[in-house]
């Protein structure tokens, strides 16, 4: 077997293929983490998923993580704290509310929060906010941590991993891939996975496959270290939307995403835009994200901004990974595209990858989550 | 947010940018100097407010404050305490000033951003009373206060006397000085830096006055542990062999509160690098440079740079390079250059230039002093990481910069890397026994230094 990407969800597939005994050899074209895994941030949220196959994929993945740390032996500081939805405003709400409703049947135990009960909760929130809704089961962990915790166990279980090493092309007889060609080698294969996050269409392109997987860069801010004054992580209602609605993350404000990582850092997040392959800040989203988080959180104007990064999230047209094999070539695996939930979406990514080389099937179908979904349909 | 346009900006007010705004300002151009200090001339241009020397001093010293006094006189915007955050690809600067912010739009910008001090870490090197001779200069020229009454001087290379000869002029009592130099180096540089006569002299008056107060000047000597706590109360020194590598049995025990470390320079080019300016590495120059021709322009059309960010060189090589550059800037924008004096300032610029790199060459650190420093020294200040911890990651294959950075978050404290990053990227070339040219340095993004949130709000 051999994984394509040394993020996060090539770190968890070739962590649950070397689990089940498969012989793995990871190819990361750059150093490990080095992508979008190791320029986000770490929220596992489920307030924000779709409700459905996404909120369902979700949730599973949430279960994964309980004990996660122990199984891969690694601290990847995980705090099951909860997170929060703001609404800004009743407007926010009401926009917001069919979504609510779809949610609750997702048995995620969500609640809705007036000022004083979320400020109750978070006594740092500011007076500005319209309302809250609570989520017990969101989580964060410090994703460098989790994608170097799940390479490592990899490592232990006998997968073999090479940084530096780009995929260059493919060996292909007939209908079925066979080898995979490196600048320094080309290694015999039976299956491939295409984990390569943004660069997934690359890859895609060597066998004149159409992916699309798109980078949609993301800004995020990070603070001097703070004492620890917020417990959960919190997510502009306005960001959720426009995640589904790009409409509204082409606007002047996209929500926004406040953390305060294991460290004692804020994370202050973030934008959707799509400048292809450019990882550089902007003094605009910098005021804009700035100007977002501050009343919702006034302690941050005391505080100092010590960097900004921008990491490029591996979207597609609707929102949901691309899973599982391709009709043609035989042999390709996609685990790719997961936009901003690459991190709580990982362990149950691998999980199912991993289920559909060994076993040949899968405990959730991903056939929801196919590339063929992409193709139009020809009239019959 | 306040705007602001003029001709040319520039980017620090040192011996480089002082020697660009006075030709340019002279020939009309509107000029913006920006300085983060409080006080014009960088580091080496500070003297108490009370005193009077100023101008009377001699050498190139009162040469830089007489210039200082003529960049007043001159319609030139000075704008102290600021902090450049970021420079966008339009050559926009974003700048706070008093936790506001202020956009400048220029035809030209001039970055003379300097160096900052370089470190090479022992056990117990973050305790408090040891200081850089940085600190140490700013306390005694700028302040009048001396570090301590009683210290110890520790480094690498003859700067380390101008430090001493500082201290003992302000009635200092120094214990040592320790210099993990030899005495060939000395000799190499008398002989060969003889073109650069000033220097040598000064080297000369520096050495005596030390020798005059009977302080002991060990050569291949380096310190090895500085103990106490919480404040210092010892040192402990040792002989080092030619390969860097110590010799047991040598080592000495100072009793002492104070001590002033300098291990040399490293470029500032963090704002170049925000701008897109092409950088090289060379070990010669102090490090990671920003590329410049000779008329300075950096590969960014319209940015220039001038002085230790080329290269580290001193104060004279600063001078040639920010006349050099204003030539530069003036020839761009379309005004008439004297090309006699370009072609006798180039001539000058490049002695300097030369010089550095044989003084940087005879005073770097030998590969051996990186790999023996003992596994629970701090490398990185600001995240407390730890020597066993850089030299296990690389074992593990996280041996790049940036991999290092993720792993152990190196780098990614409030100091942003300022003061372990050149030192990573040297333990990194001495663990793969390589030259730092192999790895990119950590990437930049604004704020290049900690800035109060405040100040986007207003």
């Amino acid at each position: 077997m051999i994984v394509i990407g040394g993020g996060v969800i090539g770190a968890s597939v070739a962590y649950y293929l070397s689990k089940k005994k498969i012989g793995v050899l990871l190819l990361e074209r750059s150093d490990f983490a080095s992508g979008t895994s190791g320029a986000c941030d770490g929220m596992i949220f489920m307030q924000s998923k779709k409700p459905g196959l996404h909120l369902a994929l979700a949730l599973k993945s949430r279960r994964i993580f309980e004990d996660l740390p122990e199984k891969l032996g690694s601290d990847i500081e995980l705090r099951r704290n909860g997170g929060m939805i703001i609404f800004r405003s009743d407007l926010e709400l009401k926009a917001m509310a069919p979504f609510m409703e779809e949610q609750k049947r997702g048995n995620l135990g969500v609640s809705l929060l007036d000022l004083h009960q979320a400020r109750e909760l978070e006594p740092c929130l500011g007076p500005n906010i319209a309302a809250a809704t609570f989520c017990p089961l969101d989580a964060q962990v410090n994703p460098l941590c989790l994608t170097y915790a799940f390479l490592k166990a990899a490592k232990r279980h006998g997968a073999k991993l090479f940084a530096r090493t780009p995929v260059t092309g493919f060996h292909v007889k007939g209908n079925r891939i066979y080898a995979v060609v490196t600048p320094q080698n080309v290694v015999a294969t039976r299956s491939v996975v295409n984990a390569a996050g943004v660069f997934a269409s690359q890859v895609g392109d060597l066998l004149s496959l159409t992916i699309p997987v798109a980078p949609r860069r993301g800004q995020l801010l990070v603070t001097e270290v703070l004492p620890p004054i917020l417990t959960r992580c919190l997510l502009s209602a306005r960001y959720i939307a426009a995640k589904y609605d790009p409409a509204l993350a082409e606007g002047q404000n996209p929500g926004f995403s406040i953390e305060q990582t294991g460290n004692g850092n804020f994370l202050l997040g973030s934008t959707r835009e799509f400048v292809g392959f450019d990882k550089r800040t902007t003094r605009d989203a910098i005021r804009t994200i700035l100007m977002e988080v501050t009343p919702i959180l006034p302690r941050l104007k005391e505080a100092h901004l010590i960097r900004t990064f921008a990491g490029l999230r591996p979207y597609t047209p609707d929102g949901l990974p691309i899973l599982g094999k391709v009709s043609t070539p035989e042999g390709f695996i996609m685990a790719a595209g997961h936009e901003g939930d690459g991190i709580a979406l990982s362990p149950i990514t691998g999980q199912l990858i991993a289920e559909l080389i060994a076993d040949g099937k899968t405990s959730i179908s991903l056939e929801p989550f196919s590339l063929e979904r992409f193709i139009p349909k020809e009239p019959s | 947010m306040i705007r602001k346009t003029c001709d040319v900006v520039i980017v620090g007010s040192g011996f480089a940018g002082l020697s660009a705004a006075d030709i340019l300002a002279e020939r009309g151009l509107r000029v913006l100097l920006l300085d983060e200090n409080l006080h014009l001339g960088g580091q080496l241009l500070r003297s108490p407010p009370w005193s009077g020397k100023r101008s009377s001093a001699g050498g190139i010293m009162g040469y830089g404050f007489r210039l200082i006094g003529r960049i007043k006189s001159q319609p030139i915007e000075v704008l102290n305490r600021t902090n450049v955050l970021d420079i966008d690809e339009r050559g926009m600067l974003l700048v706070e000033r008093e936790e506001r912010m202020i956009s400048v739009a220029s035809k030209m910008l001039l970055l003379a951003t300097g160096a900052r001090e370089r470190f090479m870490p022992f056990k117990g090197w973050t305790l408090p009373g040891v200081i850089s001779t940085g600190a140490a200069q700013i306390l005694m020229k700028s302040y009048g206060v001396l570090p301590s009454k009683r210290m110890l001087i520790a480094g690498i290379g003859p700067l380390l006397l101008a430090v001493a000869g500082e201290f003992l002029k302000n009635g200092g009592r120094l214990l040592s000085v320790l210099d993990m130099g030899g005495a060939r180096e000395k000799f190499l540089l008398l002989t060969r830096g003889i073109q650069q006569f000033s220097k040598v002299t000064e080297g000369i008056v520096e050495s005596a006055q030390v020798f005059l107060a009977r302080v002991p000047y060990h050569l291949r000597t380096m310190v090895v542990e500085a103990r106490g706590g919480p404040g210092l109360s010892a040192v402990v020194a040792a002989k080092i062999g030619k390969d860097g590598s110590l010799l047991k049995g040598t080592e000495m025990i100072y009793r002492t509160d104070s001590l002033a470390l300098g291990h040399g320079f490293v470029p500032n080019i963090e704002l170049a690098q925000l701008a897109g300016c092409a950088i090289d590495h060379d070990g010669g120059k102090g490090g990671w440079v920003v590329r410049v021709g000779e008329d300075l322009q950096t590969s960014e059309d319209r940015v220039f740079a001038a002085g230790e960010i080329t290269g580290i060189g001193g104060a004279l090589k600063s001078m040639d390079e920010g006349r050099l550059a204003a030539f530069g800037i003036l020839n761009k924008l379309g005004r008439e250059v004297d090309p006699k004096r370009l072609i006798h300032l180039k001539r000058q610029r490049n002695r300097h230039l030369r010089f550095g790199i044989l003084f940087n060459n005879l005073h770097r650190m030998p590969d051996q002093a990186f790999l023996s420093i003992p596994g629970e020294v701090t490398i990185c200040r600001c995240e407390d990481v730890k020597m066993a911890d850089v030299t296990r990651a690389v074992k593990d294959g996280y041996d790049t910069p940036a991999a290092l950075k993720r792993a152990l978050r190196i780098g990614m404290g409030n100091c942003q890397g300022r003061i372990c990053a050149p030192l990573v990227y040297d333990i990194l070339s001495a663990l793969k026994k390589t030259t730092a040219k192999e790895f990119p340095p950590f990437s930049v993004r604004s704020p290049v230094k900690p800035v109060a949130i405040r100040s986007f709000l207003s």
